[in-house]
């Protein structure tokens, strides 16, 4: 059944899904420099993984080579995590569904394991992902972490059923105040659908019974689910009484919002957003379990951020800049910096189609006084923990994912490109073997192929009035004619 | 006229026969030239024209006399008006239209040009619109009565983007979109437009390369603007069109005023203007105007470029004029010069200096009575006289 | 962090223009590059470079010469150019030109300190482009390097834009006398250039202008500078140029010049490259129609000896300025030095300017780009400029 299923797929998202082939395998990376990114980079360096996870990482004198392992690299690369995208969504069909309020939607129906987001991943070195409905809702449905690898969802699945987005920023159509008033209702609706709930329990219970048989529910198997819970920060008094299985899936996501399970991630697209967001979040008691996704002139408020404690993912341009309505005069905000000097823990993301690769945003942010490791955190440590993966990736540490990117030279230089990728001990990705990669460097077209079509490389110009009725920010838009878009760092 | 005054005087006070079209106003004050004010003076107009303007002296009692409590004024000027036009200043057929006259679209008996006379205000200056590099020809008009002071006051041209790319019959094959807009309010410029037609010239090197054509070819107006007998006034919006057209003033060697200009105050704009033979015409000053803008008579004002207000479109306010005045006032330009720029240097810049816009012997006798100070938005208009007759109220006193 | 600007129109008094800048690596581009050097500026232009050095009044981790854009573009669109006839050799872009616009103190800020400024290429010839300062006064008197430094012309499917043939009706438009093909483009190019060597049509004075300036292009003292953006117009360019023996060409927004390296060589044509982008792909943006620039198209230009200049057209956020345009061109192979020269000595040379700007060499304009690290690379900035001696952008300033 239906709610069956559903239940076991919450109970599975606690349990990382393995990837599938090459599971017995070892895999030794040999690399001329390693960046953990958990201490001081290692000289001459070497890595174990077995079984997907990382088994020894050292000094190459200092660790030991299984004599059965496969070995990889060499003295001229470089060692790194593999980037964690924190938030997008890209790689799948539609980003935006056209109902305000829709968390019983599952991302798993919608995404595209063979979309070229997810080989760009590779390319850029992101081996973690965070596949989130787009910001064009009220409430939205749940979204799910992925390996970008694997020819099903299932095999792609790290954490099905993870994040739930809500979003302040008005979804297409309406102002400021029906957004809000979206938002506070859909919690208010569920309160009014609960107390009902809980009056029918209350009332002539033997109506009830009968009408739930006449529907055909299983009352006994709905019964051992357990009983509906409350949040914390309103009652519905009886709620007890309610057995969790009768809750229609309507609903039923957005009260296990406010119970904890699900890391809300809620769009902000400008800093009036973000004030509305943490009220909402705070009055439905969920700020601990909030994530703020926002976009660049968000930094104005930076000081309610940082007093919520709340982590955010930056999803806009790195640099923001307003131009004086009246002198013309432009001045530049570098936005990682004024978080960081806030005290603001933030992740950044590969959604601003003009810096899209991690390691460009974090040579970005070296480059407007940022200490490497704190750059490279935010691609890599930060957006796990906000994930709630801190302890499988982010960093090359014993009992982590394999998950590491071979970099010919240093990461955040011209000159290093993303060379191989290995996702839980399995090489995934080799640079010299990437046609499209070839293409794009040289200008070789592959024999026997045709460039990308528009429609292939993301622009589905029978769809295009939709997209545009979407608004949706995170879909691949490529403007056309727009040619101050920037050069791609490569196919890292 | 003394000669006479001596002549009544040695005849022994004996009142005389009353001479036609005669007229004295005793005023608590009087504003000549410059805002210069005379307190308890006593203005003598005759025959449409100012006789004399005197302080402290006893009125003829032989001669009509209006005492008023408050103060007079010369009338205000108001230039680039639409009064009376009915929209027919701006014709499209061709660019170099130097021969359009815009007297020959002035209705006296419009509504409009009453409003402006309830204003306070005693002439318009009607110019063809900034829709053509050479417009044609701008005329001055009394409010009252309907006289033309001149139908050749300035020949307008224009440097602005609306004079560009203009469309010529049915638009099927208009290229480009969007009408090109100034920005009246002096908020930031926008360095492009595009063109809604294909009317040359389409670009300022075009419409610079025609001008400097037609006057070196100098016939009729062109000539005599060459030769300083006529006033040139030129439309420019954006800096860099105001920095062109006085360039081009220079090398022409070409005097009159720059219309437009929100932000005439910036250095560069001054530094050029100091040099040319400009002056500037800004306005009209919306609710919305930016301080630099506003700032501008301030700043042209200290340089000593003369400046006037643009009246604009009466039916919207007909206070308009004293409105711009009160917004640069607020924004620090010494009242002398808001006060000039609504008589003197409006005058001036429109070509009838000689005959407009202030009290002194020989000027036509256009004046406002008002109950206070004029730059002061409280007073109200009490009475208002055009060529030495009282146009408004008609009735009553 | 907050990045402000110094202010700009600052009148200099005697003194305020002396710096020394004092870096770790001085990179002249007319040689090799001076480590722990010094570069002593006095009266608006460079009066020493060299090793050592004291009395530092700024200090950086790496100074260059002032970046030069030849494909700014910053113009007043369509009413820079005039489209009343299709060749309008005569007109000036400099009288088109607004020097109060913000977009040049943007420019200036990502280290473009000169520009080359044309018409806008709605016509077939446009007109005669000029070579000036990003800062400074806004007078034209004030930022002119060189007048008249180019002849400004289009290949492909811009000029023709918008043009139509009459159909059914009078024509009322000039634009129905024009082309609208490439082909046609081509003609009206020809004709220009034919029409001035047999010295036809020449008693309108306005023929007799441009053909004057055709002239001065055909004898080789002002280089023509066309867009060609496809292959076929790259082609079409360089038939021309060799069928009527211009000396001097420029192939602008050349995005598949890559294509042919046989042409290039041979002709010796220079090349200005655009903006690279994420996947290589450029639309037209005038037909339905687009094009491809690899990475390494730089490097190969460099390889096989075809001077060429990197251009940034305008690009104001991250990723997009023309310090990115010469480290994606470095990520696509080639050298560092190539890269700076080609931001630098290579476009003031194309233009004829390498006289005042381009390098740092004593005597030459006092224009320099200080960097917080080794420069034209992702992980340094600009940090500091200075534009003919003045402090424009502040090193110092937090």
């Amino acid at each position: 059944m239906k709610r069956l299923l559903a239940t076991a797929l919450l109970l599975a998202s606690l349990v990382a899904a393995p990837l599938p082939a090459q599971q017995s395998g070892r895999l030794v990376i040999e690399a001329g420099r390693i960046v953990t990114q958990a201490g001081p980079d290692i000289e001459n360096g070497r890595i174990v993984i077995d079984g997907g996870r990382i088994t020894a990482v050292g000094k190459a004198e200092e660790v030991e080579k299984p004599w059965d392992a496969t070995v990889i690299g060499g003295k001229e690369f470089v060692a790194v995590p593999g980037f964690v995208e924190a938030h997008t969504s890209q790689g799948m069909d539609r980003a935006n569904e056209n109902i305000d309020v829709a968390p019983f939607l599952d991302i798993r129906d919608s995404i595209d394991p063979v979309a070229y987001f997810f080989e760009d991943c590779l390319r850029l070195g992101i081996t973690t992902v965070n596949v989130q409905q787009g910001a064009n809702c009220v409430v939205g449905g749940r979204g799910m972490v992925v390996r970008p690898v694997g020819m099903t969802v299932e095999e792609m699945a790290v954490r099905p059923l993870f994040g739930l987005k809500l979003s302040t920023r008005p979804k297409g159509g309406k102002s400021r105040a029906t957004q809000m008033q979206a938002l506070r209702f859909a919690f208010e609706d569920l309160k009014l659908y609960l107390e009902g709930l809980v009056e029918k329990e209350r009332d002539d219970a033997g109506y009830a019974k009968r009408e739930a048989l006449f529907q055909g529910r299983d009352l006994e198997a709905e019964a051992a689910q357990g009983r509906a819970m409350s949040g914390n920060a309103w009652k519905v008094d009886g709620l007890e009484l309610v057995p969790r299985g009768a809750l229609d899936e309507r609903y039923a996501p957005l009260l296990e919002l406010l119970e904890g399970r699900y890391t809300a991630f809620v769009h902000c697209g400008d800093p009036l957003d973000v004030v509305h967001a943490l009220e909402v979040v705070r009055a439905q008691g969920i700020l601990a379990r909030t994530v703020l996704v926002i976009e660049s002139d968000c930094w104005k408020a930076a000081d309610r951020i940082a007093e919520a404690g709340v982590p955010v993912i930056l999803e806009g341009g790195l640099l923001d800049v307003q131009r004086d309505p009246i002198t013309g005069e432009e001045v530049e905000t570098f936005v990682p910096r004024v978080l960081q000097e806030k005290g603001i823990r933030f992740a950044l993301s590969s959604e601003d189609p003009n810096t899209r690769a991690p390691a460009y945003q974090a040579a970005l942010a070296v480059a407007y006084g940022m200490e490497r490791t704190a750059a490279l955190d935010a691609v890599t440590r930060v957006p796990a923990e906000i994930l709630g993966l801190g302890d499988e990736v982010g960093s090359l540490e014993r009992g982590k994912l394999g998950n590491v990117l071979l970099c010919s030279g240093d990461p955040l230089s011209v000159a290093g490109w993303v060379e191989h990728v290995v996702i839980e001990g399995r090489l995934v990705y080799e640079r010299a073997k990437d046609v499209r990669n070839k293409h794009l460097l040289e200008g070789v077209q592959p024999l026997g192929t045709a460039p990308p079509t528009s429609a292939e490389a993301g622009e589905d110009p029978e769809h295009e009035h939709e997209k545009k009725a979407d608004e949706d920010k995170g879909g691949s838009e490529k403007d056309a004619g727009d040619e101050q878009k920037e050069k791609e760092d490569g196919g890292r | 006229m003394s000669l006479a005054l001596l002549a009544l005087a040695l005849a022994g006070g004996e009142p005389s026969a009353p001479r036609e079209g005669v007229l004295q106003i005793q005023a608590a004050e009087i504003w000549t030239s410059g805002g210069e004010r005379i307190q308890d003076g006593l203005l003598l107009v005759e025959d449409g024209r100012v006789r004399a303007v005197s302080k402290g002296k006893q009125p003829d009692p032989g001669l009509p006399l209006v005492r008023h409590a408050g103060v007079v004024t010369a009338g205000l000027i108001g230039l680039r008006s639409q009064a009376g036009a009915g929209g027919e200043l701006q014709d499209d057929t061709r660019s170099v239209l130097p021969e359009a006259h815009a007297v020959h679209a002035f209705d006296p008996s419009h509504p409009d040009v009453a409003r402006a006379l309830a204003a306070g205000i005693t002439a318009l200056e009607l110019a063809p619109g900034p829709g053509n590099v050479v417009g044609g020809l701008a005329c001055v008009v009394k409010t009252s009565g309907g006289r033309v002071l001149t139908s050749e006051a300035s020949l307008a041209l224009s440097l602005t983007s609306a004079a560009l790319g203009r469309s010529t019959g049915p638009s099927f094959f208009v290229f480009g979109a969007g009408e090109a807009q100034a920005q009246p309010d002096g908020g930031p410029e926008s360095s492009e437009r595009t063109p809604r037609g294909n009317r040359e010239p389409t670009s300022y090197a075009g419409a610079l390369a025609l001008l400097r054509r037609s006057f070196a070819a100098g016939e009729g107006p062109f000539a005599r603007a060459r030769r300083g007998d006529l006033a040139v006034t030129i439309e420019a919006w954006d800096r860099h069109e105001v920095l062109r057209a006085v360039e081009l003033a220079r090398e022409l060697g070409l005097a009159g005023a720059v219309r437009g200009a929100p932000l005439a105050g910036d250095p560069a704009l001054v530094q050029a203007l100091k040099e040319s033979k400009l002056g500037v015409i800004v306005g009209p000053y919306s609710s919305g105007q930016t301080r630099p803008s506003l700032e501008s008579v301030k700043t042209l004002a200290a340089a000593g470029i003369p400046v006037a207000f643009a009246l604009g479109d009466p039916a919207r306010s007909p206070q308009g004029l004293r409105l711009s005045a009160a917004r640069a006032l607020r924004a620090g330009a010494p009242a002398a010069a808001v006060w000039k720029a609504l008589t003197e240097d409006a005058a001036k810049l429109a070509g009838v200096g000689a005959s407009l816009g202030t009290l002194a012997a020989g000027r036509e006798a256009d004046f406002v009575l008002w109950s206070g100070d004029p730059l002061d938005l409280q007073s109200r208009v009490a009475a208002v006289y055009v060529d030495g007759r009282r146009a408004w109220p008609a009735q009553g006193h | 962090m907050l990045l402000l600007l110094a202010p700009l129109l600052v009148t200099p008094s005697p003194g305020d223009d002396d710096w020394t800048i004092q870096a770790a690596t001085v990179h002249t581009v007319s040689g090799a590059p001076i480590e722990n050097g010094f570069v002593r500026v006095q009266g608006g232009k460079i009066a020493a470079v060299g090793k050592g050095g004291g009395g530092a009044t700024l200090e950086c981790a790496a100074v260059t010469p002032g970046l030069i854009d030849l494909a700014l573009g910053i113009d007043t669109g369509p009413l820079s150019v005039e489209q009343s006839s299709e060749t309008a050799a005569r007109l000036r872009a400099s009288e088109g030109l607004d020097l109060f616009s913000y977009r040049w103190e943007r420019a200036l800020r990502s280290g473009i300190t000169t520009a080359l400024a044309q018409p806008a290429d709605y016509d077939v010839i446009g007109g005669l482009g000029l070579v000036l300062k990003t800062g400074g006064a806004p007078t034209l008197a004030a930022r002119l390097v060189k007048p008249e430094a180019c002849l400004r012309g289009a290949f492909g499917a811009q000029p023709s834009n918008g043009n139509s043939i009459p159909r059914f009706q009078e024509p009322q438009s000039f634009y129905f006398r024009r082309p609208t093909t490439r082909m046609g483009v081509e003609w009206v190019f020809r004709k220009a250039f034919h029409d001035t060597l047999q010295g036809q049509g020449e008693d309108d004075p306005a023929t007799a202008a441009d053909h004057a300036v055709l002239r001065r292009v055909l004898a080789g003292e002002l280089p023509l500078v066309v867009q060609a953006k496809a292959t076929q117009d790259v082609r079409t360019a360089i038939y021309l140029k060799e069928e009527f023996g211009i000396p001097r060409m420029v192939l602008d927004h050349a995005i598949e010049a890559w294509r042919e390296p046989e042409l290039l060589k041979r002709s010796g044509v220079a090349v200005i490259l655009p903006p690279f982008t994420a996947d290589g792909r450029h639309a037209d943006g005038f037909v339905n129609d687009s094009y491809f620039l690899p990475l390494d198209a730089a490097r190969k230009l460099h390889e096989w000896g075809v001077p060429f200049a990197l251009s940034a057209h305008e690009g104001a956020g991250a990723g997009a300025r023309l310090a990115d345009q010469a480290a994606a061109a470095q990520r696509g192979g080639l050298p560092l030095a190539a890269a700076l020269e080609a931001v630098t000595l290579t476009p003031a040379r194309l233009l004829g300017v390498e006289a005042r700007v381009g390098s740092l060499e004593a005597g030459k304009d006092a224009d320099l780009v200080l960097w917080n690290g080794p420069p034209l690379q992702p992980t340094s900035r600009i940090i500091g400029v200075l534009l003919q001696g003045r402090l424009v952008l502040d090193p110092r300033s937090k």
